[in-house]
């Protein structure tokens, strides 16, 4: 096996599961997103020769990722209603009463805009600094952290509306 | 720093450890409950975006890169033995003279390989998916289906060497059958009938996109052909 297939499967196994995460939190589709983690892997195995720094990789394959969901949007566009949000849970370990407050968690993040919410997947999920986010997606730092403290500010107060709902209605 | 400032690098990472943000969060009880409360909400929503991710996921990235290797491999061969593979053509191309056209896999030789790779989905897949998440899949190849009487209980994506093509397995009273949509360009000879010994297929030739399907030997084509020409419909695109 070449050094070439080695680096490749070490970078799949490594970063699979948080892309395919991240893509889904961006395209809000699992179909979708499991393509675009197909999509990207190939272009990645394609230009592997030039991602020489590793501690690089994870930025390459999301700017990849970024590129194969925009060249969709230039394919077709999608029609993002009446999305079923089934078995889109891995909170087998958690309580009854923990998965139906990250169950709601997840539906209020597909409620922020994708502006707000793909800093905060970059941030929280991928654990990627600020200068990491703004690198990728091409933004400054300044605006980067606007849109964080813009999607926190209002996930909290979707959860502070939630909550007071479940109050009244409990 | 000021409050506006203090809610602004709070808010946009809770965890930041620059000295200045700590100070304040030292001096002020209200401000370390706000920051408690921002870590516990990172804290669960870190748990919440964990989605599962699908189990063959990563076998199906580690294959498909076998295969590119595979290819770029055999380019390469070519290229060195270049001289060696003209020669070989041209024995080749005084064979076929006597011999009918059978070198390379057809689509339905395809076909069938792939039906045996994903066998496992053949069985396991049993549930329905919903029309309209099965057309946001088909508005790719700009197509739809407005209804169908059965049930399709997979769906996804797949590389057709190369070629991005949707499987389907569609359930209904004719039987079960498995359907590859391709676009037009797909570049492959249609395949026309084929068969082995437990499959049996025929590729359908829409006017917007091509069509190959497979079901049991034991299991009639025809009248699926039929059920599937009439609800599927297919965008013809433009010629430019």
């Amino acid at each position: 096996m070449s050094s070439k297939d080695l680096r490749y499967q070490a970078l799949v196994n490594a970063f699979y599961a948080d892309l395919y995460r991240y893509a889904y939190w961006l395209c809000q589709h699992k179909a979708i997103a499991d393509d675009l983690v197909q999509e990207t892997f190939l272009r990645a195995w394609k230009h592997l020769d030039s991602l020489l720094d590793v501690g690089a990789a994870k930025g390459w394959l999301i700017t990849i990722l970024r590129r194969e969901n925009a060249r969709r949007f230039e394919r077709k566009q999608f029609d993002y209603q009446d999305i079923e949000q089934d078995e889109l849970h891995d909170l087998s370990s958690a309580s009854p009463e923990q998965q139906a407050e990250l169950s709601q968690l997840q539906g209020l993040m597909l409620q922020l805009d994708v502006e707000y919410r793909e800093p905060l997947v970059l941030q929280v999920l991928l654990g990627m600094t600020g200068e990491e986010i703004a690198s990728c997606l091409e933004l400054n730092l300044n605006t980067v952290n606007t849109r964080l403290y813009r999607a926190r500010h209002q996930l909290r107060e979707l959860i502070n509306t939630k909550d007071l709902e479940g109050h009244q209605h409990g | 720093m000021d409050e506006l400032e203090f809610r602004r690098r709070l808010f946009s990472d809770p965890s930041a450890t620059d000295p200045a943000l700590q100070q304040s969060v030292k001096n002020d009880s209200a401000k370390a409950e706000l920051q408690q409360e921002l870590l516990q909400l990172d804290e669960r929503l870190q748990q919440a975006l964990r989605i599962g991710v699908p189990d063959d996921l990563q076998a199906r990235l580690l294959l498909q890169q076998q295969v590119a290797s595979y290819r770029q491999q055999r380019r390469r061969k070519q290229w060195r033995y270049g001289v060696a593979a003209s020669i070989a053509l041209a024995l080749g191309l005084l064979q076929l003279r006597f011999e009918p056209l059978h070198f390379g896999q057809d689509l339905g030789s395809y076909a069938l390989a792939h039906v045996y790779h994903e066998a496992s989905a053949l069985l396991s897949h049993n549930t329905q998916m919903p029309l309209a998440e099965v057309n946001q899949l088909m508005a790719s190849f700009a197509g739809r289906l407005e209804q169908f009487d059965g049930k399709v209980r997979y769906a996804r994506f797949c590389h057709f060497r190369g070629v991005r093509s949707l499987h389907l397995i569609l359930d209904s009273n004719e039987g079960t059958v498995t359907v590859f949509v391709l676009p037009k360009d797909h570049g492959w000879q249609n395949a026309g009938a084929f068969a082995d010994d437990n499959f049996h297929g025929q590729s359908l030739s829409l006017a917007g996109a091509d069509l190959v399907l497979v079901a049991a030997r034991q299991q009639q084509l025809e009248p699926l052909a039929g059920k599937i020409q009439q609800q599927f419909s297919f965008a013809v695109k433009q010629q430019s």
